[in-house]
């Protein structure tokens, strides 16, 4: 099955999304750890996780990622932050960093990270700060364009023609991108969103539904050139989503389901 | 043609051997269920069909509490699931609400297994009242024994896995022994929910890549501890049998000749309160 990869200058635009969230999370904890894309407690290893607290750096520091890889040059310290996690086994595997901030910092789980309830130690100017983070091998999350988890998410449609050139726009929730299949003979039209937390799924299928209707899923896995990204290929899409209007994504993998995403067919 | 009767004689022939062998390779087993009968001789005069049904109580006792709780943080007392009766009634401790995934397969199949216990428990509070005899109050259970089990989703998955398939086995050991039909009827549903739950919770140890911890030697562990999804003997496809005593075993915390321990702090109600050596696997 082919697989479709996105532009390497997309993700670039979303690093914004994965900076500072403005979703309010309840913190009952000194440090409390989530899915950067859709906010659940429970993540996967190999997903891109943020954690809320107070005082957790000094300076607000991003990563440089303009050059993405497979390791994407990630530190493990940043802004004088450093940030570990320890299972069971009460060894402590230092996480990569997207970002740090006084009150947040994205971090990639490392891939190691021990199943069940682990604990997150932030590291900061002499200061060490503990939570709890529960991690399991499947928790899907869609990124979206707004960062909050729910609307419009996160990726790009790309129609193929029957020549087999393709043309990829991004998914915004301000433009009203024309995602509609079967507009033009002999086009198909698919899906690729960017996620977190579902590249160690099995070989189940990936199970995604448009307004109920059944999309076929060629690829869920890795994005293999951001830590932690991972990537959703619905499609093509079928015809019968034509002029539905708005209506919900769902994606399950291995029984788990992602957060429910809206896209709008025209 | 006439192969459908050579099909049946062959069929009839494999059958007659296979029944010897199975019998003969069933030695451990049966050793086991008569050892479990000696000793309800020896140590009661009469072991009538509500001891066993009794014991299967405080074995779903210990189910409802253990995934009430993790689901509501609740005891099932709480929900009003009848817990009065003979013996020493005791409190549930331990434990805590787990976090689960919502929607996720695993927590829609945990809610229904919680129901299904306490389900249980009633329908078993209600047989033994309807054939005349009062029910065992729930004993005191320790959901902490191990040490684990609501930490995480992965906790979960591990201890119900370990109940599951205990109880599947304790089950085996009693229906054969059941006269009375009306118990009997009851019994046998309660062990396909039962094996529906091992099953449901072996396929998830494996998806959600669990490691599993063995309670004895006759334990088979799905993946990715083990290698079957399923428990049964690959040789006969039966699941494994353990007597009361050696459900007491591995619900004592692996201790043998105990009357108390683990899951029960202050030991089973009803006749059925020793445990035994660990059950071995059958060969």
């Amino acid at each position: 099955m082919k697989t479709y990869f996105p532009l390497k200058s997309f993700w670039l635009t979303l690093i914004p999304a994965l900076g500072l969230a403005s979703v309010m999370v309840a913190q009952t904890e000194t440090l409390t750890s989530a899915s950067a894309a859709n906010y659940r407690p429970i993540v996967a290893p190999n997903s891109i996780v943020t954690a809320w607290g107070t005082s957790l750096a000094s300076t607000t520091a991003a990563a440089n990622v303009t050059d993405p890889g497979p390791n994407a040059g990630l530190p493990t310290s940043l802004g004088n932050v450093r940030l570990a996690v320890t299972g069971s086994s009460q060894i402590a595997v230092p996480a990569t960093l997207y970002l740090v901030s006084p009150g947040q910092i994205n971090y990639v789980l490392p891939a190691t990270a021990a199943l069940g309830a682990d604990t997150v130690a932030v590291f900061s100017n002499g200061t060490t700060l503990h939570g709890p983070v529960l991690v399991s091998n499947i928790s899907p999350a869609i990124f979206t364009v707004d960062g909050s988890g729910a609307g419009m998410p996160a990726g790009q449609v790309l129609r193929v023609n029957a020549e087999g050139q393709s043309t990829a726009n991004s998914l915004t929730s301000t433009t009203n991108t024309d995602i509609s299949p079967g507009n033009s003979p002999g086009d198909q039209v698919y899906l690729v969103l960017y996620g977190t937390g579902f590249r160690n799924h099995s070989l189940n299928p990936v199970i995604a539904t448009a307004g109920g209707i059944a999309v076929p899923v060629p690829y869920a896995g890795a994005q293999n050139e951001f830590p932690g990204l991972d990537q959703i290929n619905l499609g093509p899409l079928p015809p019968t989503l034509a002029g539905i209007g708005t209506v919900n994504l769902t994606m399950a993998v291995d029984g788990v389901p992602a957060n429910t995403v809206q896209i709008t067919f025209r | 043609m006439n192969t459908s009767e050579k099909g049946s004689g062959y069929v009839i022939h494999e059958d007659r051997n296979s029944r010897r062998s199975f019998v003969r390779r069933m030695g451990l087993a049966g050793a086991g269920l008569g050892a479990f009968l000696a000793s309800v001789d020896s140590s009661k005069a009469q072991t009538t069909d509500a001891d066993l049904i009794q014991f299967a109580l405080n074995l779903e006792y210990l189910e409802a509490e253990f995934y009430t709780v993790a689901l509501t943080g609740k005891t099932i007392d709480q929900l009003n699931v009848g817990i009065a009766g003979t013996g020493t009634a005791g409190a549930t401790t331990g434990g805590k609400q787990v976090t689960f995934i919502t929607g996720s397969t695993l927590a829609l199949s945990a809610a229904e297994i919680a129901a299904n216990e306490r389900a249980h428990v009633s329908l078993l509070r209600a047989a033994l009242n309807n054939g005349g005899t009062v029910p065992i109050a729930k004993p005191a259970i320790n959901l902490n024994a191990l040490g684990s089990g609501f930490g995480s989703q992965e906790e979960f998955i591990a201890l119900a896995r370990s109940l599951e398939d205990v109880v599947v086995s304790a089950y085996c050991s009693l229906l054969p022994v059941l006269q009375n039909k009306a118990y009997l009827a009851i019994a046998v549903r309660l062990l396909a929910a039962e094996g529906e739950h091992a099953a449901n919770l072996r396929l998830h140890a494996a998806l959600y890549n669990v490691a599993t911890t063995a309670v004895d030697a006759a334990d088979i562990l799905p993946p990715p501890s083990g290698t079957q999804f399923f428990s049964a003997d690959n040789s006969y496809g039966l699941t494994t049998v353990r007597t009361p005593g050696q459900v007491l075993y591995a619900a004592y915390g692996q201790q043998a000749n105990q009357t108390s321990g683990g899951f029960f702090p202050a030991g089973t109600n009803g006749i059925f309160n020793a445990s035994s050596s660990a059950a071995t696997p059958l060969l």
